[in-house]
């Protein structure tokens, strides 16, 4: 039997430097207790393999030779990370989607003094006092000043959130800043840690360092982490790769020109697109996503409440300023905006506004059908009903006054290029010749045969009115800012019916769109040419009906008439040569028009002129009292001098006044000695509210659209000199679906002897008493009572009341979200700091155990020590 | 499940993160008396208490448009009372007038008289409350009478919204000066009911009203020409003297009408103005109820989470800082 008398103080040794390392990793864990990430390591020990003696009788023993540490294993479940850094995704985005939630919260600052439904109360109130008390100029300005806080509320909303817009830019780049230097340290990393375990060796720091990267990252942007062969991380976001095995992807932030911030409103933002492929990155969870979702979402976002806003602008713009433009200044002068610039018909803005909403809301016909003289009706059946039951023709009869048919025929709805048009609130539109346009809503449960009739133009509230006229630019469009100019051809067939190109260029100056009045271009679409608007001298072309698609697919209006002189001389400012050329290309600047109705929104530079502004206000819903005379006023001695107020049936009682303006030219007619035979209109009609109603000359005959004028004639018993006329204006206007007669008595005094002639003419004006304020009074009920299509049928303060409650509830829902997800976090936290975390009792009692191995190796030693002094002595 | 020193660090900060958080909501809604600070606090009933506010702005704006239509109402009545007992001294002259044994120059004074209080009843239908003339119809920035008694108001009518929108047209606050004074033309006047035909030079020309129109013509001929009012020798006189007291019964007449309409239209005017008190007060009653804090309930409620705030930072303290390191020797 042989055996080693060092055996035993090697083993012993061992056991030492065992105990020590396993100490050392024990102090490791205790110093990185509270490292982020760090996850406790264990010194494995393993019994090193033993040698082999044989005994005394000749068995091999296996005799122990000690003890290693085989490897220092971290202790981590990789589970655990990707459950963490999912969470940790969603955690940040409800995070941050509260924290901009609240700030938009902020804007709206509700419940308050000062917020937009303070400031809607204001104006309100304002209406109210004009309406009980229109001749005090002072609630005139009350209104002013209120008009004037609104338009500063909506301004202020918008700058705002045109900060918040940018602010979320530059934190999206710099965020974007932040991933890319993420996926380059996690990408070195990655080369280091296969580098290292390639030889073998754990490399656990590195590991935990790496997965603290990965946690910020995926706090970032939602992340897919795969661990490849050699150790490596290879991470993607939304299928877009950000490390791969080989290194990182760069990611960087571009201009969004598609975004509706930006072609809505001009507001610039960006996206993500990564740099090895162009593509954009659809981040869909962490605090990038979110901030991408806050400025962009049309339900949640900026965007939408910005579109909200919007929205009661345009409410401002079309319905209010419609309710203005019917009433009465105290100039007499009629259709003044309130909102916005003068001489706009918001109405025609833009996509276009369906007036009447009738039968059941599911056939409109646009305002503009109106002017046409004559119509009487309109008759639309559904002929042909493809799925869903979208309209795909109608059939229409379109009748006059006297219930002849005008035109009959059927209509397929408005195709531009390949695509149907619609409009704003998806309905499909059907041109019927003579001008009317129908839109049909392409969801309702449309049958064939269902048949709608329409009288005109008793159910049309508003009346056409010209528009801008092209030189002055294309006002009020949606041409998106790509377009630097619109070109205006007229080729030189224009003999009887004109042919007319309108083409757009795009800022390279490329042809971008053509359309064309005839319809021989491809791009035509519902370029409308009006017998009904053309003059004698002028054929007239409402660019409010262009709606062209655009090369990218896009549908565009605009709005604005281009006037063409049948006699080659144009309107100044047209022609810079002032001479017109048949076959010639003009070009008009496109204004570029961006902004939304919120760009749009401010008080009418006529009302907010010191001089007159305050007399602009139209408190007045007629033209109440009666001058006389308009024309000439030197002429006043020799002629004619129209009389007092009157308006009495002789039983005290009044008549006056009517329910509309009249404006009335007064043909006197006399005989060869210059004495006054009689009175009549000139040219045989009367303008009363704004409609010309045609002279019956015979009995009067009730009927919507007639007058009759009678007369007695008298000397004036006051003044020998002059001749007396007592008149009475019958005329009959729709109320309710009937014909209702009403008249108007005035008296006109015309001296006997004078230089009176024939085709004299006298116009007479009604502007209205100071103190009515019965337009006012509508504009209060407008404001606090009625539904507006353009606010989904809700009154304003309805729909101002659903947006503050959507966004309080939005920022509810996502801060429960939050908190759920926090809670949510701190378990999966819990969960690793459990499994990977430093128990500092759990080390301690380690350590006393490795203290109490390493003092029990060291006895092992001196003992063996003993053993060799022994034998040591015996020499 | 292994326990470690980090999950008692991290439980004990979101816990009391979370006590913190409901403390200081508890502490605002005691502070300002309000459930909601936010919309987002309480979405429902912020939208609530918008549509509240609406409302009670519109009872306030109505109660104040009923009581500035009162006063009209009652500066109208005050004005045609006025008038009314003028036209009673104008009526007792005319009678003395008529009686035959007064000389010209008893009707010549009495004429004087007679366009004297004219023109105080022209003065009194000039009245003017706030710079409004109440007797000019719409065209109430200027007087209506001038001294001869021409007209030069409209017949507008001047509505005071009352309630929700809706005003009815049958009340407005104002009665024109052709209302208190008659028609511009005229071929009959009103006497206790009955149509008096009227003279064709005297039917009136148009620009002054009936009763100012034909006492003028009265007092004028008292005037100048008193022997014609004695003894008429034209159409025109003899309907003058005839008719004299006609014509200030016919004005009474019509004035009188106009009080009993002030008069109702007055009364529905107060009526609104109860509703709309009350109105007023049950929205401001659903309103508090609405938003207002329960300031009992929050209080036992703060006191309640204040009591967990406690606790929960006794624990930490006594647990955290406690590993076995305090007890190796």
């Amino acid at each position: 039997m042989a055996i080693s008398s060092f055996q035993g103080l090697n083993t012993a040794v061992k056991g030492l430097s065992a105990s020590q390392l396993a100490l050392d990793t024990i102090g490791h864990n205790i110093a990185n207790a509270s490292t982020p990430g760090y996850s406790r390591q264990v010194a494995a020990l393993g019994a090193t393999n033993p040698t082999f003696t044989p005994n005394s009788a000749g068995q091999v023993l296996a005799v122990g030779t000690g003890v290693d540490v085989s490897t220092i294993v971290g202790i981590r479940e990789s589970y655990i990370m990707q459950q963490l850094w999912e969470q940790g995704s969603n955690y940040a985005f409800s995070e941050t989607a509260v924290t901009f939630g609240r700030r938009i919260e902020d804007w709206f600052n509700e419940p308050s003094e000062y917020g937009l439904q303070a400031t809607l109360n204001k104006v309100w109130n304002a209406i109210q006092s004009l309406a009980t008390d229109a001749s005090q100029s002072a609630q005139r300005q009350t209104l002013r000043a209120a008009g004037r806080q609104l338009c500063d509320y909506v301004d202020s909303t918008f700058q705002n959130m045109q900060r918040m817009v940018t602010d979320l830019n530059t934190t999206i780049g710099i965020k974007v800043d932040a991933i890319n230097r993420l996926t380059k340290d996690i990408s070195d990393l990655n080369t280091q840690i296969s580098a290292q375990e390639l030889t073998g060796i754990q490399a656990n720091d590195l590991r935990d360092r790496r997965d603290v990267l990965v946690t910020e990252l995926a706090a970032l942007v939602n992340v897919s982490v795969v661990e490849d062969k050699t150790g490596k991380y290879v991470i993607n976001c939304s299928g877009q790769a950000l490390v791969t095995a080989q290194g990182s992807v760069r990611l960087a932030t571009v201009d969004d020109a598609t975004s509706r911030l930006s072609t809505y409103y001009g507001i610039i933002t960006n996206k993500i697109v990564a740099t090895d492929s162009g593509n954009t990155v659809n981040v869909s969870s962490g605090e990038v996503a979110s901030l991408l979702f806050m400025r962009d979402n049309p339900d949640y976002g900026i965007t939408a409440y910005l579109d909200r806003v919007d929205s009661i602008c345009r409410s401002q713009l079309q319905d209010f300023n419609r309710q203005h433009r019917m009433g009465y200044t105290l100039d007499g002068t009629t259709n003044v905006n309130f909102y916005g610039n003068p001489g706009v018909n918001y109405d025609l803005e833009n996509s276009a506004v369906l007036m009447s909403n009738l039968a059941g809301g599911q056939i409109n016909i646009n305002s503009r059908t109106a002017y046409i003289a004559n119509l009487q009706t309109v008759e639309v059946k559904i002929a042909s009903v493809g799925a869903g039951g979208a309209v795909q023709s109608v059939a229409f009869t379109v009748k006059d006054k006297n219930g002849n048919i005008l035109s009959q025929g059927t209509a397929t709805p408005v195709t531009g290029g390949s695509q149907t048009l619609q409009d704003a609130n998806g309905n499909n539109l059907f041109i019927l010749p003579n001008g009317l346009e129908v839109s049909i809503n392409v969801n309702d449960k449309n049958a064939v045969n269902d048949t709608y009739s329409f009288d005109l133009p008793s159910q049309i509230v508003n009346r056409w009115q010209p528009a801008v006229t092209v030189p002055s630019g294309v006002a009020g469009s949606s041409v998106p800012g790509s377009f630097s100019m619109m070109q205006v051809n007229i080729p030189n067939t224009a003999v009887s019916f004109p042919n007319l190109l309108v083409g757009f260029k795009d800022n390279g100056g490329t042809p971008a769109m053509y359309v064309s009045i005839d319809g021989g271009n491809s791009w035509s679409a519902a370029v409308d040419y009006d017998p009904g608007m053309t003059s004698a001298s002028e054929w007239s072309f409402d660019l409010s009906r262009v709606r062209a698609q655009g090369l990218n697919g896009a549908s565009y209006g605009l709005a604005g008439e281009i006037r063409i002189s049948k006699t080659g001389s144009y309107p100044s400012g047209f022609d810079p040569t002032g001479n017109a050329q048949l076959d010639k290309t003009y070009a008009v600047n496109v204004t570029n028009n961006v902004g939304g109705w919120i760009g749009k929104m401010k008080v009418n530079p006529l009302i907010s002129d010191t001089q007159n502004g305050l007399r602009t206000v139209a408190a007045a819903d007629i033209a109440t009292t009666f001058t006389g005379n308009a024309g000439d006023p030197n002429a006043l001695g020799g002629k004619m001098l129209i009389g007092s107020t009157a308006g009495y049936d002789g039983q005290g009682k009044p008549l006056w006044p009517p329910k509309d303006s009249l404006n009335l030219n007064i043909l006197p007619q006399f005989d060869v000695s210059g004495n006054l035979t009689n009175i009549s209109l000139k040219n045989n009609q009367a303008v009363i509210g704004g409609h010309t109603y045609g002279v019956i000359p015979t009995s009067p005959a009730p009927g919507d659209g007639k007058v009759q004028l009678t007369t007695v004639l008298k000397d004036d018993p006051a003044d020998s000199t002059q001749k007396l006329v007592y008149t009475t204006l019958h005329y009959w206007i729709e109320e309710n679906g009937s014909d209702v007669e009403r008249y108007v008595t005035f008296t006109v005094r015309v001296p006997k002897a004078g230089s009176n002639q024939n085709g004299d003419t006298y116009n007479m004006l009604f502007p209205p008493g100071s103190a009515n304020g019965n337009n006012a009074f509508a504009m209060g009920v407008l404001i606090h009572n009625t539904p507006i299509a353009a606010l989904g049928k809700a009154t304003i303060n309805d729909y101002y009341n659903t947006v503050i409650s959507d966004i309080g509830n939005q920022v509810n829902t996502q801060t429960n979200l939050r908190d759920t997800q926090q809670k949510v976090l701190l378990q999966i936290t819990n969960w690793r700091d459990s499994v990977s975390g430093v128990n500092m009792d759990e080390e301690m009692a380690n350590l006393i155990k490795f203290q109490r191995a390493y003092g029990a190796s060291a006895k092992m030693v001196t003992t063996i020590n003993e053993l060799i002094g022994t034998l040591l002595q015996a020499v | 499940m292994r326990g470690t020193n980090q999950i008692y660090q991290n439980n004990f900060l979101f816990d009391l993160n979370k006590n913190n958080n409901r403390l200081v909501e508890l502490q605002q809604q005691v502070g300002t008396g309000k459930i909601a600070q936010r919309p987002s606090d309480a979405p429902t009933i912020v939208a609530r208490s918008l549509t509240f506010s609406v409302q009670l702005n519109q009872t306030d704006m109505n109660d104040q448009n009923i009581n500035s239509g009162i006063g009209w109402l009652d500066a109208s009545d005050n004005a045609i009372q006025t008038v009314n007992s003028m036209l009673i001294h104008i009526q007792e002259k005319v009678t003395q007038a008529l009686n035959g044994t007064y000389n010209d120059a008893d009707i010549q004074a009495i004429g004087t008289d007679i366009a004297k209080m004219t023109q105080q009843i022209i003065n009194t239908m000039n009245t003017n409350v706030g710079d409004r003339f109440l007797f000019a119809g719409t065209r109430d920035s200027l007087p209506p009478f001038d001294s001869n008694g021409v007209y030069a108001g409209d017949q507008g009518k001047i509505y005071m919204p009352v309630q929700g929108g809706v005003v009815n047209p049958a009340d407005p606050v104002n009665v024109s000066g052709t209302d208190v004074m008659g028609p511009l033309q005229f071929t009959t006047i009103n006497v206790n009911g009955n149509n008096v035909s009227v003279d064709s030079s005297l039917q009136g020309d148009g620009k002054t009203p009936q009763t100012l129109y034909l006492l003028n013509k009265l007092s004028q001929l008292m005037i100048n020409n008193p022997g014609q009012f004695k003894n008429p020798a034209t159409a025109e006189n003899s309907w003058l003297r005839n008719n004299a007291v006609n014509i200030t019964q016919a004005a009474m007449g019509i004035t009188k009408n106009c009080l009993a309409e002030i008069g109702a239209i007055g009364d529905a005017y107060r009526m609104s103005l109860k509703m709309n008190y009350n109105t007023n007060m049950v929205i401001q009653q659903q309103d508090s109820l609405n938003s207002d804090v329960d300031a009992s309930q929050a209080i036992i409620y703060l006191k309640s989470v204040e009591t967990t705030y406690q606790a929960s930072m006794a624990v930490g303290a006594r647990l955290m800082p406690n590993s076995l390191v305090d007890y190796l020797k």
